[in-house]
């Protein structure tokens, strides 16, 4: 059986997938909803909500919180759920050959 | 020292600048002894840990546009200068997510080879090297210029010399030391250039009983505009160019080609991965602290600041330094001014090393060894030729820097260097890993059609267009990835839908991509001493 066809390559796939997609959505919607605010909505931009931090700077500043969280929670995931089924089918894998 | 930014040798920064060469010179003394084959030539042995490689792939961010450009803009415009950098940083986390495994895993030494994996090599090959070439010569003619500005005004030394002796030893990095001297200078650079600016940070925040309400308060008040510079739309001023300037760089960075390189470096998918952790962990500490920069230039620098940091804004963190430092002709203020003038000087060496080896790999792994040789040169042949087109390359940059001159808008370049990448060469490389129908003819169009409509528009953009009518451009915004981005990846699918499909190789590539089984090795540690 080929790789692609195995179960734990599947489930890799599959996992990774479950990661990926919402992580790229949140990624999308923060940016896009920074992007469109300092495009479109420049007085709320200005206006400053905590002594005289502004929204922009504000919102600035969470988009890099937002880059380290995404960041982190895929390392770990990564390391949790991913590479344990890497290490099965590279075990598979060096099996086949011998 | 005089108190204005022209002329006049300034030999403290002078004196600092030498001892930067003396070290990074001997960096690449030692690397240019275990650079003996392609494996350490392009990609360093595959010796570079996450970390360091994090540091590396950092120090290729902050370049001179991201230091002294973005704190300048923030000088002179508030808010607007910021979204550059914010969006540079977020466009890690496609980086991250799509690609830095997956190149490692299924690449060699450039990301041509991971199209090369799947479509038809030679055409492949072809087109991606074309979209590295060009990305990297917009991006290293504008260092080059920014080079020669900016030691011309900190250290007094011509422009023309300026740049010729930045061009002289960026070569001796690559020809010599390779990837692993460019790497190590890359290193370097990144810790001496986030430790001066989190020191310039930390004394601005000192200044104002870290309070960052009060730096934004004083920040906003010496502007003269209010709470307007705490807000956008100074500089960017129509909505459109704000949205098209931010997807350039949010995307761009997916096609950076010396930025996918360092991926290469490191022994495995896993270190690959960590690294761009690193590398977004630095990254954003590094924008908190330009951040601070700028606003603290404008709070502290006061009336005379917009003179002395020129136009641009450009050399508002260094004089901020010398104000906090004990102002001009202070032994204190001429210490911390000649630090960080150093660090930028530091910083364009390092970058535009990074850059013209991603151009000879170009040049010589992907069009002389695969498409004119066919794979038939042996790994000495390919790095002699490397060496040949880094000098071509290099000899090439100097002198359109020189022709282009100081006056040369750099901001401009930086720009399309990133709309480029993000319309030419992210849509293959993201089409080559996520869809199964993809093919040769996709690629090859989407590369042209990205390469030809951004350049295309950026000439006709208020920017480039000359003409007796300066409201009249062809094009109105300043940034045209809104346009070209999607022209790219409509081409990529047009371009594959129209042609025949090919031979199936998408769950080769999938499963070394995303398994590493099959992925080029790391040399063990022990070869590297």
């Amino acid at each position: 059986m080929a790789i692609e066809d195995t179960d734990d390559f599947r489930q890799l796939v599959a996992e990774r997938r479950r990661f990926v997609v919402p992580a790229l959505c949140v990624f999308a919607v923060w940016f896009g909803t920074f992007l469109g605010l300092a495009a479109y909505a420049r007085d709320f931009m200005r206006k400053t909500p905590i002594g005289d931090i502004s929204w922009a700077y504000l919102l600035a500043l969470s988009l890099i919180a937002m880059t380290w969280a995404i960041a982190w929670t895929y390392l770990r995931w990564s390391d949790r759920r991913l590479a344990p089924l890497i290490e099965r089918l590279e075990a598979r894998q060096s099996g086949d050959r011998q | 020292v005089s108190a204005l930014p022209v002329a006049a040798v300034r030999t403290l920064p002078i004196v600092i600048f030498a001892g930067i060469l003396a070290i990074t010179l001997g960096i690449t003394y030692w690397a240019s002894r275990r650079t003996t084959n392609a494996t350490a030539f392009w990609s360093a042995g595959r010796s570079i840990t996450a970390p360091q490689n994090g540091l590396a792939i950092a120090g290729d961010y902050m370049s001179a546009a991201a230091f002294l450009g973005v704190s300048g803009l923030i000088f002179l415009y508030g808010f607007d200068g910021y979204i550059t950098g914010v969006a540079a940083l977020v466009s890690f986390v496609p980086v991250l997510l799509l690609l830095a495994e997956r190149l490692r895993n299924a690449g060699k030494f450039t990301m041509a080879d991971m199209l090369a994996y799947r479509l038809n090599a030679r055409p492949a090959r072809t087109a991606a090297a074309l979209g590295t070439i060009c990305v990297v010569a917009f991006y290293l003619v504008a260092q080059m210029i920014a080079a020669g500005v900016l030691i011309e005004a900190l250290a007094g030394i011509s422009f023309p010399i300026a740049v010729i002796l930045t061009g002289a030893v960026m070569l001796i990095y690559v020809i010599f030391g390779g990837m692993l001297a460019t790497t190590w200078v890359q290193i370097v650079k990144a810790v001496f250039l986030l430790t001066s600016v989190a020191v310039l940070a930390v004394w601005v925040l000192g200044k104002v009983d870290f309070n960052p309400s009060q730096l934004m308060h004083r920040a906003a008040a010496a502007s003269g505009e209010g709470n307007d510079y705490l807000g956008p739309g100074l500089f960017l001023t129509k909505p459109l160019d704000v949205v098209s300037t931010g997807l350039a760089f949010a995307l761009g960075t997916a096609g950076l080609p010396h930025i996918l390189m360092r991926f290469f470096t490191v022994p495995d998918a896993r270190a690959a991965r960590r690294s761009a952790g690193w590398a977004v962990l630095f990254i954003g500490v590094f924008y908190v602290l330009v951040m601070i920069v700028g606003l603290g230039s404008r709070a502290l620098l006061g009336a005379g600041g917009e003179k002395l940091a020129g136009e641009g804004g450009n050399l508002a963190a260094p004089y901020l330094a010398q104000s906090l430092g004990g102002g001009a002709g202070s032994a204190g203020g001429d210490i911390f001014f000649a630090v960080i003038s150093a660090a930028a000087f530091a910083t364009i060496l390092a970058v535009v090393a990074g850059l013209v080896i991603a151009a000879s790999g170009a040049v010589a792994h992907d069009f002389w060894t695969s498409v004119v040789r066919r794979g038939e040169g042996d790994e000495q042949e390919e790095i002699r030729v490397a060496r040949i087109a880094a000098v071509a390359i290099g000899v090439i940059a100097i002198g359109v820097a020189l022709l282009a001159g100081k006056d040369f808008n750099i901001q401009f370049l930086v720009g399309l260097a990133f709309s480029v990448a993000a319309s030419a060469n992210f849509p293959s490389l993201l089409l080559a890993v996520t869809w199964r129908r993809f093919n040769t003819t996709g690629a090859v169009v989407g590369v042209i059609v990205g390469l030809v409509t951004s350049i295309t528009l950026i000439i006709l953009s208020p920017a480039v267009w000359s003409g007796p009518d300066s409201q009249g451009s062809p094009f109105p915004l300043s940034n045209p990835a809104i346009v070209s981005i999607p022209a790219g990846f409509i081409a990529c699918i047009l371009g594959t839908l129209l042609s025949p499909a090919e031979e199936d190789v998408f769950d080769e590539l999938k499963v070394r991509s995303e398994t590493g089984i099959g992925a080029e090795g790391g040399e063990p540690a022990a070869a590297l001493g």
